[in-house]
Order: structure tokens, then C-alpha cells, then sequence
């Protein structure tokens, strides 16, 4: 389903140049839950973000149903390729409601009573249903990350980018988030960046292990968490 | 010295002193209504010919009416007393033909209609108005006038005479100002005193001509009834020997007097708001001032927008780099330079030459300088904008200028909502100083006002007053709307 051809990523600090991805090959089939580990400044974010063309790249390519993201317009690839963002990034001027319905609405995907309907079931889903019609500041942490959780799911996505939604969280929130990315995106591709171990168990079925944009590990989560082959990840798990 | 002498110079002493004493004229012979007394009939208010100050009648025609009381007291050797009496001016000659008073002095001028009833003494002051037009000009007569853009000199008699008559008045705070804005098109026409007409009209004669008539011309004379040639023979005599320039002296005395001590706090609210109807040039300017601020305003936000627009490009392109470099460079001239002079330079060298109008000018003026200001605004609101919520837009998937439109845009109208209103509120203010290019807005109709009955306290405090009720107004809108906005902000 997605297919991540030696994607190189180049910037320019301080008129020198720096390599953020440095040759990432990756395959990810329908429907797997993959979460992307490593230390800070891995480089992760970025690829997750390269994605859905949040941010571009040098070399290399993505392909996504057959065909690079380059070839899709962006809005309509990201309508495919939902996002959820640690800092939730819920509209602060639009109700919760309005948060979800407004993407669907605008973008002429579903009418306004379809999307009110569909915001009903998916606010109950999370058990939100009484907070309909409150702005985002009114509501916790948990709270708001699972508002953009539906929010993202709203549009029917066919693959969903996390980027570390529970690091702003305490872990006992952090593990209904899991559950409710679980239940809810069971048939979605999800993949998911984190620091979180809790959270990368709790969701994933295989994990990717990257350092100094490149991948060092790749495969079944309880394998490389087991008996991971590089020492470097060793010690990482180790902290 | 002999006695011949002696006898001689007594004769002389004799016969001047007799002749002193026997040309005494007879008071009887003067015919008056009240013996010992000058019944004087005028109408007031007319400043500054005549007006009330405190309980007492004054003004330059009272002066004068004084001068003829002196006269007769001399010549009739006896004590006469000045009784005014103000009646309105249509009556004034049923006055004297009823043998209500003596005489009638009320800046009269001798009408064919008037001298059937009453005789007039001879003028004691002739107030002539001239026009002075384009050389070029289709204006040939005074009677061209009308439908034309007259200019004037604030508070003058042409500028009474030209808002009586209803011509489409502009004032000017000197007669050189008006020749000015004559020269470059703005007016057809400028009526002033004949002497000042022209020095001005000598000054610029390639260009601007005094026309041959008035626009009008008036004596005034002293009414007195019919046949009275004695009492006329006198008044003619105490005008004759009126002081060189006594009326003229008299004249600015009486414009430059301080009234609003005497005046109580009603009768200054009645004289600069109610008498003639001067309530409807506060109301006339308020409206120019709402015109231009308002006008000024969306050109403002447009021009701001755009700017601000510009200046957040992220392109690198050589349009781009450009279109910053004019950006920065009006922003920066805007800003630091006194709105004044913009609208000056507007005016004067940018727009007038072109035949913008007046109001158009000031509206161009006040729109480019408030642009500069809001750019800065709604630029800051734009950045205040946490990017996170434009990342969360793009990974919906909604386009460039859905964001832009559904998501910045709102938030940044909240964060920046009070310092736009600031602006409005400065605007408003501002345009205050459109009265420099001869705009009639609110400040300058209390200007008019002020210039009219020489009584500052209430024109100022009115057009103050408007000012700040208006600005207050918007203020409370804006915290209405503040507060609406911030429903979302609250935890």
C-alpha cells in the first residue's frame, strides 16, 4: 500500500548542508500498525511528515497505492492520509463538533446532516457525545487528542500518521488513547511515532527502529522488542 | 496795547462767542419723539453691527448711532439721551412712520422700495464684495455664480452672504488659501472684500482677474422719517465727521470681541447650535467625517491585507522580492512620516492635479496611511496564528485558501480585533485634520461655527463631545464583539 523508496531528505542549517533522511526503504501493507521508534532527532517526525507532504524531500519516493504522492494533488492525498499531531491542534475557533464535520462539509465529502450524524456516532464512539458543542479549550488533554483522533477519521482516511499523540499525556491517558486508536482504526494502516513503549505495545504489530534518518531494525514488535539485533537498540530500550 | 485794540479783540471774542451761541440749534426743531431722547431702532442679532452683550444693545452701528447722539448734544447744547430699541428688520421703517423713534440703523441699504416711506442719511460704510475668477473662466458676471464652487474667507460677509444665498460655499482660513485652491481648479470662483480682491487678484494677475461687478454692494445708511431735514442735515453731519476708518476700527473690535463671558450657558447653546439652523452643519460635517473615515477604512483593510499578504509571501521570486521592497518602503514611509503631510502631498502634488475632489483627496489619503497601519495589524494577527492549526487544515486536506479563509483568517481577526479597533477609533480622530485641505467635516463645521459667533466653548465641546461618544460607541461594540470572539478561549 505504501511503498518508501531510498527517501532522502537534505537541509540547509547555517548554509551547510544536512542530511535529516538518509535512504529510507520501507513497504507497508493494508492495514498493519507499524510505529516508528528512536532517539530524538532520528529523524522520524520528519519521514512520518514527508508522508503525507507536510514536508518534501530530496531523493527517493513514495509510492502510495501504485502511484508517488508526487503525482497526487496534495489535498486530495492528504484526504487519503489522515493526521494526528502531539499537540492535538483541535481548531480552537470551531466547537468539537464543528472540528469534524468542517473538514467533510468544506471539502463537499459528505453534506451537513451526513456529517452531523456521522460526528454523533463517532463522539460516541469516545464517549464524548455531551461535549458536542463545547470549544477545545474547555476540554482535557485526553479528551482533545481523541476529538482529533475522530476528527481524522471523519474523512474516512485510508492511512493514518501519529505523531507522538500521547507524549503531551499522562500514561494513563496515553493507554485509552491507544485503545481508542485500536478499536476505532482497526481496519486503517496507522503509523505511528512515539517514545512511548506503552503505547507502541499496546497498538502496533511491527515496529521500525530509526537513527540518523535511516532504519537500523525493522519487524515484529514483540521480536525486535525480545531480541533486538543491533545493540544500538539495546541500549536504547535499556534507558 | 492800546485801546484800540483792546476794543478790537473784544469785538472779535464777542462776536465768535455770539456766533457760538446764537448757531445753537433748537432741539424742538429736531422734531424728536421723546424729548431729550434718541430713539434708536435696530434688530438684532447682526454682529457685528448688532448684538446683545450681557443686557445692553452693542455693535458698530450703536457706536455709530453714539457719534450722532454726540452731534446733536453739541449742537443743540443739551443733554439727549441714546434709547435702542430692537425690533425686527422688516418693521424698521413702520417704525419710523409711525413716529416710534428717530431713526433706524440696522446695516440698511437705501432701497428705491424703502426711500418711499423713509429718507436715508448718507452711507456710512459700503461693503463691497468682489469676485475674482480664472482668467479662462466662464464666469463673467457675479450672476454666473450660482450651481459654481465659491470660495470664501471664513466668517467674512461674503461668506454670510454666499451660504444665505445658498452657493456651494468652501472656506478658507485666509483669502490667500482660497486663491490657492482657485489657481489649481478646486473652486471657480473666490468672493472677498473689494481692496484685499485686488491685492490678491495683482499678485497672480496672469492668472486670475477681479470681475467688473460686485457680487453685491452695499451702503449702509442711517433710516430716518420722511422730511425731517434737519435732523437728516445733522446725522449727515455726524458722519461726515466720523474718525478716519471709525467703522472699519469699530468693525474689528467688535468681531474680535470675547462674548461668551457675558453670555450665559443657554444662550451660547442657542446662539452655536439652534439660531439659524447651525446644528445642521455639526450634523453635515459629522456626516463627511462618517463618509471619510469609513471610505478610508475599507481602503485601509484592503490595502492592508494586501500588504500583509506581501510581506508573509514565503516565494522568492523576483515579483516577490519586489513587491516587498514596495511593501516595506510604504510601510515605513507611512509610518514615519505625519499623516498632515501625506495629505498634503495627496492634495497637492499627488491627486488634485488630476481634478480629484476635495473629500476624495482626504479619503485616499487617510485609506493609503491607515493601510500601512492595519498591514502591520493583520500581519502580527496572521503570525499570532499557531501554526500547528494550519498543519492541522493541510492534513485534512483542505486547500491553501480554505485555510487561509476558514482558519487563519478567523483567529487572526480575534487576536487582532482590539488593535484593529484601535485604528478605527485613531481614523476617525484623524480625519480631523481634513479641515487643512478645506473639507467641511465635523471639526472644521465647528471651526465654521466658532468663526461665526466668536463664541468657542460650545462649537469645540460639541464637536468634542461627538467625537468621543462615537469613539466610545466603537469601543463597546468592540468589546462586545471581543467577548463573543473569546467564547472560545475560555477553560
Amino acid at each position: 500500500m505504501i511503498k518508501v523508496k531510498n527517501l532522502v531528505k537534505k537541509i540547509e542549517v547555517d548554509s551547510k548542508e544536512k542530511t535529516i533522511l538518509n535512504g529510507i526503504d520501507l513497504s507497508i501493507e493494508k492495514g498493519e500498525k507499524v510505529v516508528v521508534i528512536g532517539p530524538s532527532g532520528a529523524g522520524k517526525s520528519t519521514f512520518l511528515r514527508c508522508i503525507n507532504l507536510l514536508e518534501d524531500f530530496s531523493e527517493g519516493d513514495i509510492v502510495f497505492n501504485g502511484k508517488s504522492i508526487l503525482e497526487f494533488k496534495k489535498s486530495i492525498l492528504r484526504q487519503k492520509i489522515g493526521m494526528i499531531f502531539q499537540h492535538f491542534n483541535l481548531f480552537s475557533h470551531m466547537t468539537v463538533k464543528k472540528n469534524i464535520t468542517f473538514a467533510p462539509v468544506k471539502l463537499k465529502i459528505r453534506s451537513k446532516k451526513e456529517a452531523n450524524l456521522q460526528a454523533k456516532k463517532l463522539l460516541e464512539s469516545v464517549k464524548l457525545e455531551n461535549k458536542a458543542g463545547l470549544f477545545p479549550s474547555r476540554l482535557s488533554g485526553g479528551e482533545k487528542q481523541r476529538v482529533a483522533i475522530v476528527r481524522a477519521l471523519a474523512m474516512n482516511p485510508e492511512v493514518l500518521l501519529v505523531d507522538e499523540p500521547t507524549s503531551a499525556l499522562d500514561p494513563k491517558t496515553a493507554e485509552e488513547i491507544a485503545d481508542v486508536l485500536k478499536s476505532l482504526a482497526n481496519d486503517i494502516t496507522v503509523i505511528a511515532v512515539t517514545h512511548d513503549m506503552n503505547f507502541a505495545k499496546n497498538l502496533a504489530t511491527r515496529l521500525v527502529f530509526m537513527e540518523s534518518g535511516k532504519i537500523l531494525e525493522d519487524g515484529k514488535i514483540e521480536e525486535v522488542f525480545e531480541n533486538p539485533a543491533n545493540e544500538r537498540i539495546r541500549s536504547f530500550f535499556q534507558k | 496795547m492800546n485801546i484800540k485794540n483792546k476794543i478790537f479783540i473784544f469785538l472779535i471774542l464777542f462776536f465768535s462767542f455770539s456766533k457760538f451761541v446764537l448757531s445753537y440749534d433748537d432741539i424742538n426743531d429736531l422734531n424728536l419723539v421723546e424729548p431729550g431722547c434718541l430713539r434708536v431702532s435696530t434688530d438684532i442679532p447682526y454682529e457685528p453691527w448688532e448684538y446683545k452683550s450681557g443686557d445692553e444693545i452693542v455693535g458698530v452701528d450703536i457706536d455709530v448711532a453714539k457719534k450722532v447722539v454726540e452731534k446733536i448734544e453739541k449742537s443743540t447744547n443739551s443733554r439727549v439721551e441714546l434709547k435702542v430699541n430692537d425690533v425686527s428688520f422688516d418693521t424698521l421703517t413702520l417704525e419710523l412712520v409711525n413716529r416710534k423713534c428717530d431713526m433706524a440703523i440696522a446695516g440698511m441699504s437705501a432701497s428705491d422700495e424703502r426711500r418711499k416711506s423713509v429718507d436715508f442719511s448718507d452711507p456710512y460704510f459700503v461693503a463691497d464684495q468682489a469676485v475674482i475668477v480664472k482668467r479662462d473662466s466662464n464666469i463673467k458676471s457675479p450672476s454666473d455664480l450660482s450651481g459654481k464652487k465659491i470660495g470664501v474667507q471664513l466668517g467674512t460677509t461674503g461668506h454670510t452672504y454666499c451660504e444665505k444665498h445658498n452657493y456651494d460655499t468652501h472656506t478658507y482660513n485666509s483669502g490667500v488659501d482660497a486663491i490657492l485652491s482657485l489657481l489649481r481648479g478646486d473652486i471657480d470662483a473666490v468672493v472677498i472684500d473689494e481692496l484685499p480682491a485686488k491685492r490678491l487678484a495683482q499678485k497672480n494677475k496672469s492668472k486670475v482677474e477681479v470681475l467688473d461687478n460686485f457680487l453685491f454692494s452695499e451702503e449702509y445708511r442711517i433710516a430716518l422719517p420722511k422730511g425731517n431735514e434737519k435732523l437728516k442735515n445733522l446725522i449727515n453731519e455726524a458722519l461726515a465727521e466720523l474718525p478716519k476708518n471709525f467703522v472699519e476700527e469699530r468693525l474689528a473690535q467688535h468681531s474680535f470681541q470675547e462674548q461668551d463671558e457675558k453670555l450665559g450657558f443657554v444662550d451660547q447653546f442657542r446662539v452655536n447650535l439652534i439660531d439659524e439652523n447651525r446644528w445642521q452643519q455639526i450634523l453635515r460635517g459629522l456626516l463627511i467625517t462618517f463618509k471619510i473615515t469609513i471610505s478610508s477604512l475599507l481602503i485601509g483593510v484592503c490595502l492592508g491585507y494586501l500588504t500583509a499578504l506581501v510581506m508573509l509571501s514565503k516565494s522568492n521570486g523576483i515579483l516577490s522580492k519586489f513587491l516587498k521592497f514596495i511593501a516595506k518602503t510604504y510601510i515605513s514611509v507611512i509610518r514615519g512620516t505625519p499623516v498632515v503631510c501625506q495629505l498634503f502631498i495627496v492634495y497637492y502634488l499627488l491627486l488634485s492635479p488630476l481634478g480629484a475632489g476635495k473629500i476624495l483627496c482626504a479619503i485616499i489619503a487617510f485609506g493609503v496611511n491607515s493601510g500601512a497601519y492595519v498591514s502591520e495589524i493583520i500581519r502580527s494577527g496572521i503570525l499570532s496564528v499557531d501554526l500547528g492549526q494550519i498543519e492541522a487544515g493541510k492534513a485534512l486536506g483542505l486547500e491553501d485558501n480554505q485555510i487561509m479563509r476558514y482558519i487563519i483568517a478567523p483567529q487572526a481577526l480575534k487576536n487582532s480585533l482590539a488593535t484593529l479597533c484601535n485604528e478605527f477609533m485613531q481614523l476617525i480622530k484623524e480625519t480631523s485634520v481634513a479641515g487643512f485641505i478645506g473639507v467641511t467635516e465635523l471639526t472644521r463645521a465647528g471651526e465654521i461655527i466658532r468663526s461665526q459667533t466668536l463664541s468657542p466653548f460650545v462649537p469645540l465641546v460639541t464637536t468634542a463631545l461627538i467625537y468621543f461618544v462615537i469613539v466610545h460607541l466603537i469601543g463597546m461594540l468592540m468589546s462586545f464583539f471581543e467577548r463573543r470572539l473569546r467564547v472560545s478561549d475560555k477553560s
